[in-house]
């Protein structure tokens, strides 16, 4: 975590002594960022930088015994992990039961995770090996090419199955997905440019500060508030 | 759930908070269920937000995983309980042998100097029935050859009857053992029976 905060700390300036403070993870990793942002732009970067250090955050909180830092991490991902899962194993009750045995077995496997890639990446390498696991010990042929991460993470709808998705859960899904984005699109305009700043172009506070002028500490709010509005908007859907 | 710790949680999911803060709210996280949720439906508004496939949002993993390490976590200890309980009533047997023994063994001195030892003692002696149910103190006969297991003890009882003094049935109805559990009965019945929760600490 240190390294991603080092490296946080050189794209933002906010050390001159740039590249000789980081080692060769750290280049790794810079090139990696420079390739994502090509255009010099570092939010995304930073974006997931962030996100990985939470997750380094809560890792490090399950090694030490505290279980519920891994509830944290499973009611962040479950969906993300089971839109994977569903692609190999499409019936809807069963990718549950896989993606269910996958965060377990990553559970298990957490006291060895030395965070040399990104813990999302890990548990998609193991939510991807149980799946085809599953399908073998169900005499099913696993798919021959790989989802690919970035595929999985990025494209649209790439998980939705809608042949075997029931239609209660296709419904509910895109309803949400409307909610979210009638939500957003309903802010008031300081609100939603903090909050889409953040949450599709991947900036930082700092960076959201310097584009809207304001305090860091009216950022975090906004984008809070953003996130609150949208929340009070899909509770009743998801909570039933 | 005040508006304060939820903006931090906000904070939190996007690696803005500081080393103590953070610390401090995961804290809270560990026993505050509904902020736990706050924080699930932040995180599906995200991927819905970004397109990110975001299967079923009705989909509850978290508690269902939670659950099964768990029980998981439950079960071990259940087997070991339940392996320490098949046993219990053999340990207590055989620590009521051993301090049975060792009051025979503080006794015998005084009682008896012309025996030469406690399987010559005389008469009277009362016959162990056969097919004594469940664990029982070892018989005394041949405690001066060496040690001897309860389970070879307990073959050679339920094998056939089996003669015990009267003085060494009283010391073995009065011998309270270490682990919680009073030796009592007469001539035909030797079983253990736990001692009052009362007593329990006075070992």
């Amino acid at each position: 975590m240190q390294d991603f905060e080092k490296l946080g700390a050189f794209y933002l300036g906010k050390t001159d002594q740039g590249l000789l403070l980081l080692d060769s993870k750290d280049l790794v990793t810079h090139a990696v960022c420079v390739g994502m942002t090509g255009s010099g732009k570092t939010g995304l970067c930073l974006g997931l930088l962030e996100e990985a250090a939470i997750d380094a955050a809560l890792v490090e909180r399950v090694q030490a015994g505290d279980r519920m830092a891994f509830d944290l991490l499973v009611r962040k991902y479950q969906h993300r992990i089971i839109a994977l899962v569903q692609r190999f194993v499409p019936n809807w009750h069963e990718a549950q039961d896989v993606s269910q045995e996958a965060f377990i077995k990553a559970f298990r496997a957490l006291p060895n995770f030395r965070g040399d890639s990104a813990f999302f990446t890990w548990l998609y390498k193991i939510a991807v090996n149980t799946a085809k696991n599953f399908l073998v010990s169900q005499s099913r042929r696993p798919p021959l090419d790989d989802v690919m991460m970035d595929d999985a993470v990025q494209r649209e709808g790439a998980g939705r199955m809608h042949d075997n998705a029931t239609p209660e859960n296709e419904f509910l899904r895109e309803e949400v997905e409307r909610t979210v984005l009638s939500a957003v699109a309903d802010l008031p305009e300081e609100i939603r440019s903090a909050l889409t700043l953040r949450e599709i172009d991947g900036l930082s506070y700092e960076e959201i500060a310097q584009i809207m002028n304001c305090p860091i500490g009216t950022v975090r709010s906004r984008i809070f508030r953003g996130r609150e509005a949208v929340d009070r908007k899909i509770r009743p859907l998801v909570e039933g | 759930m005040s508006e304060d710790i939820k903006e931090q949680l906000s904070a939190l999911m996007d690696g803005e908070l500081s080393r103590d803060e953070r610390a401090f709210l995961l804290r809270r996280l560990d026993h505050d269920a509904e902020l736990r949720a706050t924080w699930a439906r932040f995180h599906l508004a995200r991927d819905m937000l970004t397109h990110r496939p975001g299967a079923a949002p009705m989909v509850d993993l978290a508690d269902r995983v939670m659950a099964a390490l768990a029980a998981e976590a439950a079960a071990p200890q259940a087997q070991a309980t339940a392996r320490a309980s098949r046993w219990r009533p053999w340990l207590g047997a055989a620590i009521a042998a051993s301090v049975a023994l060792v009051a025979v063994l503080s006794i015998a001195p005084r009682g008896g100097l012309e025996s030469p030892s406690l399987a010559e003692a005389p008469a009277p002696r009362v016959a162990l029935p056969a097919g004594v149910p469940g664990p029982i103190a070892p018989s005394l006969n041949g405690f001066g050859n060496g040690v001897q297991t309860v389970s070879a003890e307990r073959s050679r009882i339920l094998s056939g009857p089996e003669s015990i003094s009267e003085e060494q049935l009283m010391l073995l109805r009065h011998a309270q053992v270490s682990d919680g559990t009073w030796v009592v009965g007469g001539a035909n019945h030797v079983y253990t029976t736990p001692v009052a929760s009362g007593t329990e600490n006075q070992q």
